[in-house]
């Protein structure tokens, strides 16, 4: 407890010390960061973002306290050379740690985390194989490994976005089925905006997956032995950050493989799970399978009333309740499966306008 | 004396001949000198028996630092200039002392430079009816009042945190102020988009990539036509006899032609349209009049969109109506700018990606084993991905009926393995080794080209790339610049280097001439390039060493008698 105590108060000097001018240079750490780039680092909040709590979590093992350096990464390599290379800054949290990134002119610490693409999806969607996604509709983002990969491939409905946001939004709104895009970004906005009701599967394979380590100058040698002194410490910490950002941490899966033995959950199953649990838990005021005679409760309505927001409003509303009106929240009741069960059978039932 | 006045005389009566070209006049009234982008002037007081008495009349400091890249204009006794960064500042000066009247210099976000792929540079500005037209980093356009450099009006053409900005001045046609953008890798859709003049009305929009439905949409691999790319971010021409408006564009997007198409040379269908092309698009609909591919499924980087230089010759003893294009693929084009018939290609440089033009299908022959695939590094590749020609602007000569050109001599090794991420997010990009010596050990040759017989004239060679952009004159003149400093002046006849002055920072713009009160000047933009140079590993490490960074335009006039 002393002990959680003291770390919060480390961590909150760092904070405090972030937005100083002043400080011993030699104790302090300057950070490089994007600053607005959620779910990896911002200057505006109101999350501080992974990275930056990943070094903050880092100085405040070395004994140092923290500056931020803003750039936008929108061109990696050109950040990496104004910033680090130029050294405005001294660290870089989330650079690939790979020997040859920058030409040799960036030392890599060691990994403190995988990070790749990610296959996102309801519950409701069985896949084992990329293969078993060729009858839906898969969403991908540009100039990704992802995308070269499923355009090495033929016989995939693919719809292609800017950026992964836009492919999950996409997803939110039921023009895709799946979205095959950068897992951490995929995590977070599950977390932070569906209840983390999607499936997020990170998928094995060239290019997808990649080890993310903490990045100095070339023959900043005592200050990268620090940090990967330092590292061995914090695995526990870096991962429970992760977790808070929704990332996803589960082994990547090779999805060309063949197919495992367990046999996957069909959209049809899901739907008769669904009603079940619907029965169990929500007839008594939406009806049995949903017939209300009162439209205000009627949930076959569902779509005809929120459109595409449909999904995003019954994870909010199943999960947090809406009290006034008699709703409880579900969140603590029932699993987050059975959450997703339930959707998938509403889905089968919804009106047409 | 008299052999001379006759001479100019022939020359005035070949300009007059020309359609849409160069007009006799004083000023410099649009960024390639006339619509058709010529950059040839009919003023002749500079003439190679005086040129070496040039000296300095005035300096501007542009109060911005690097890549200057701007084209003056002059209307009346104002010229109109602009520096790199946003623009920073727009200037309008008394052409003939300086003396600055107004300066416009727009709050652009902060950050601006992390959005352009190659630096923040600006080519110059648009002029008609007493407004001045600016195309900004921030992806908005403008019109000021010239009289003021108060804003009109202002319009956004495109959101620049795509990637997205505007370097280049407009085009203007009739009552229309014309305009594209850059970012072709970076997830756009080209597009070339026309506002009303007066009120900043959008008139027409022409994607340079076409939708499902449209003609050539079959020519992308699934839905890759969304963000394909072939931007126009370069110089438009404009011919007012055929009403048509011409632009280059660029590659397409992504990098990985396997998401486009085949990623081979036998691409079939995949040509993906209407990138590394030019298009020529009715000025009155915004409708596309005719294009011509030149680099179909470009895997190189092979932006189509250098300057389309309008001319009319003789071509088998008819007078032709055709533009001029020194490609980044190698390959100087000439076309019946009418029908968009190609009439002949050759190679004007180092090229080695092809083996020739198949005249029957106006396609390069590919050499395979020179294609950039997924997993496959093609070496020693000539031209590099800027081209035997970059943006920098030719010129074309009626006098000596020549093309004055800079060119490249650059080659690279080239796959899609190299680590990025953009935003928190790791891919494979482009992996480039762009620094490679072409043969001979020269970088740059800015060389006279017949573009009837496709044959060099002469050429000058030079240990650096990027020899500035080329201004003619009838006096039998070439005026251009390099990444010293030197701002030059040759004879156009023998490439003869007859002055030259030190303008202490590297010289990517092109020059411009004009008369005031009968007096003749020449005048350019001096900054040092930093567009390129970080691509360049040792060799853009021998680009920066080469003079500092600058900002500067210097005006030149011959002593008073």
């Amino acid at each position: 407890m002393i002990r959680g105590l003291f770390g919060v108060l480390l961590v909150a000097a760092a904070l405090a010390a972030s937005v100083s001018v002043a400080g011993p240079p030699a104790g302090t750490l300057r950070l490089c960061a994007d600053p607005d780039n959620l779910p990896f680092s911002s200057a505006t909040g109101p999350e501080r973002g992974f990275y930056l709590d990943v070094g903050a979590l880092l100085a405040a093992r070395l004994g140092m306290t923290t500056d931020v350096v803003w750039w936008r990464t929108f061109y990696g390599a050109r950040a990496v050379r104004n910033t680090l290379l130029a050294d405005t800054c001294d660290a870089h949290v989330g650079l690939p740690a790979d020997a040859g990134y920058m030409d040799r002119r960036v030392s890599v610490s060691r990994p403190f985390l995988d990070v790749g693409y990610a296959i996102m999806a309801p519950a409701s969607l069985a896949f084992a194989r990329l293969d078993d996604l060729k009858p839906h509709r898969l969403a991908v983002e540009f100039r990704t490994p992802a995308q070269s990969l499923l355009a090495s491939k033929d016989g995939f409905n693919v719809s292609t976005f800017r950026s992964a946001e836009e492919a999950v939004e996409a997803l939110a709104r039921r023009e895709v089925d799946a979205a095959f895009v950068w897992g951490p970004m995929a995590g977070y906005l599950n977390a932070r905006k569906f209840a983390s009701a999607y499936r997020v599967v990170p998928v094995a394979g060239e290019g997808l997956q990649w080890r993310v380590g903490i990045g100095v100058r070339k023959g900043d040698d005592t200050l990268l032995r620090r940090i990967d002194e330092a590292l061995g410490h914090l695995d526990a910490e870096i991962r429970r950050a992760a977790e808070h950002y929704g990332f996803p941490l589960a082994a990547a899966v090779d999805v060309t493989a063949a197919p495992p033995a367990a046999a996957p959950v069909s959209t049809a199953d899901a739907v008769a799970a669904g009603r079940t649990v619907f029965n169990q838990h929500c007839s008594h005021c939406h009806s049995p399978n949903a017939h209300s005679p009162e439209p205000a409760r009627d949930l076959r309505r569902l779509r005809i009333r929120y459109g595409e927001r449909m999904t995003a409003v019954f994870y909010e509303t199943v999960s947090e309740g809406r009290t006034a009106k008699g709703m409880p929240p579900w969140k603590e009741i029932l699993k987050q499966e059975d959450i997703s069960r339930v959707l998938s059978f509403l889905e089968s039932v919804q009106s047409s306008p | 004396m008299k052999k001379r006045a006759l001479s100019s005389i022939i020359a005035f009566a070949v300009v007059l001949g020309l359609a849409v070209t160069a007009q006799a006049q004083s000023g410099w009234p649009v960024y390639g000198g006339d619509p058709g982008n010529t950059r040839y002037s009919t003023l002749t007081q500079i003439n190679p028996g005086n040129v070496k008495n040039l000296r300095v009349a005035w300096v501007l400091q542009l109060g911005s630092l690097r890549s200057q890249e701007s084209t003056p204009l002059v209307i009346g006794d104002t010229l109109f200039v602009t520096s790199s960064h946003g623009p920073k500042n727009v200037f309008a000066v008394d052409a003939k002392t300086g003396i600055v009247k107004w300066r416009y210099s727009p709050e652009v976000p902060a950050g601006i430079d992390q959005y352009a792929c190659c630096d923040v540079n600006n080519r110059g500005v648009a002029y008609a009816n007493g407004r001045v037209f600016v195309g900004r980093l921030d992806g908005a356009l403008v019109a000021l009042d010239a009289a003021t450099g108060k804003e009109v009006w202002k319009t956004q053409v495109v959101d620049h945190t795509q990637g997205s900005v505007i370097t280049s001045p407009p085009t203007l046609a009739k009552n229309l102020v014309v305009t594209g953008f850059g970012g072709g890798e970076y997830g756009a859709r080209g597009y070339i988009v026309a506002y009303n003049q007066a009120d900043g009305r959008e008139v027409w929009r022409f994607y340079t990539v076409p939708g499902p439905g449209e003609p050539g949409n079959d020519s992308w691999k699934g839905d890759s036509w969304k963000y394909g790319g072939a931007v126009a971010w370069a110089i438009g021409s404009y011919d007012p006899t055929l009403n048509l408006i011409y632009y280059g564009t660029s590659n397409p997007g992504p990098w990985n032609a396997a998401v486009r198409g085949t990623d081979s040379s036998n691409y079939g269908q995949f040509t993906n349209l209407f990138s590394s092309s030019t298009v020529a698009i009715d000025a009155d609909t915004g409708k596309l009049a005719w294009y011509y591919q030149s680099t179909p499924h470009d895997a190189w980087d092979y932006d189509g969109v250098n300057e389309n230089v309008l001319a009319d010759v003789e071509i088998n003893g008819q007078k032709t109506p055709v533009l001029f294009k020194a490609d980044r693929n190698g390959f100087f084009y000439v076309l019946n700018r009418k029908t968009g018939q190609l009439i002949s290609a050759k190679l004007f440089a180092t090229a080695n990606w092809t083996s020739g033009m198949d005249m029957a299908t106006g396609r390069p022959i590919e050499v395979p084993e020179k294609r950039p695939r997924l997993g496959f590094r093609a070496k020693d590749v000539c031209p590099s991905a800027i081209g035997n020609k970059n943006w920098m602007p030719m010129s074309y000569s009626p006098q000596t009926g020549l093309v004055y050109m800079p060119t490249l001599n650059i080659c690279m090794d080239m796959n899609l393995a190299q680590v990025d991420y953009k935003r928190g997010a790791f891919y494979l990009g482009a992996d480039f080794e762009l620094g490679k010596w072409g043969p001979g050990g020269h970088l740059g040759e800015v060389i006279a080209w017949d573009p009837i017989k496709q044959q060099k004239v002469w050429g000058n060679t030079d240990d650096l790339p990027y020899l500035g952009g080329i201004t003619t004159t009838a006096s039998g003149l070439v005026f251009h610049g390099d990444i010293h400093g030197w701002f030059k002046a040759l004879d156009a006849k023998t490439g003869q280097t007859l002055w030259k002055f030190m303008a202490g920072s590297g010289i990517s713009a092109a020059p411009i001439t004009y008369a005031i009160d009968g007096k003749q000047y020449v005048a350019v933009v001096s900054g040092r390039t930093f567009a390129i140079p970080p691509f360049f590993g040792k060799m853009g490490e021998q680009m920066v060493a080469a003079s500092p960074e600058g900002g500067a335009l210097f005006v030149f006039e011959l002593p008073s008698p």
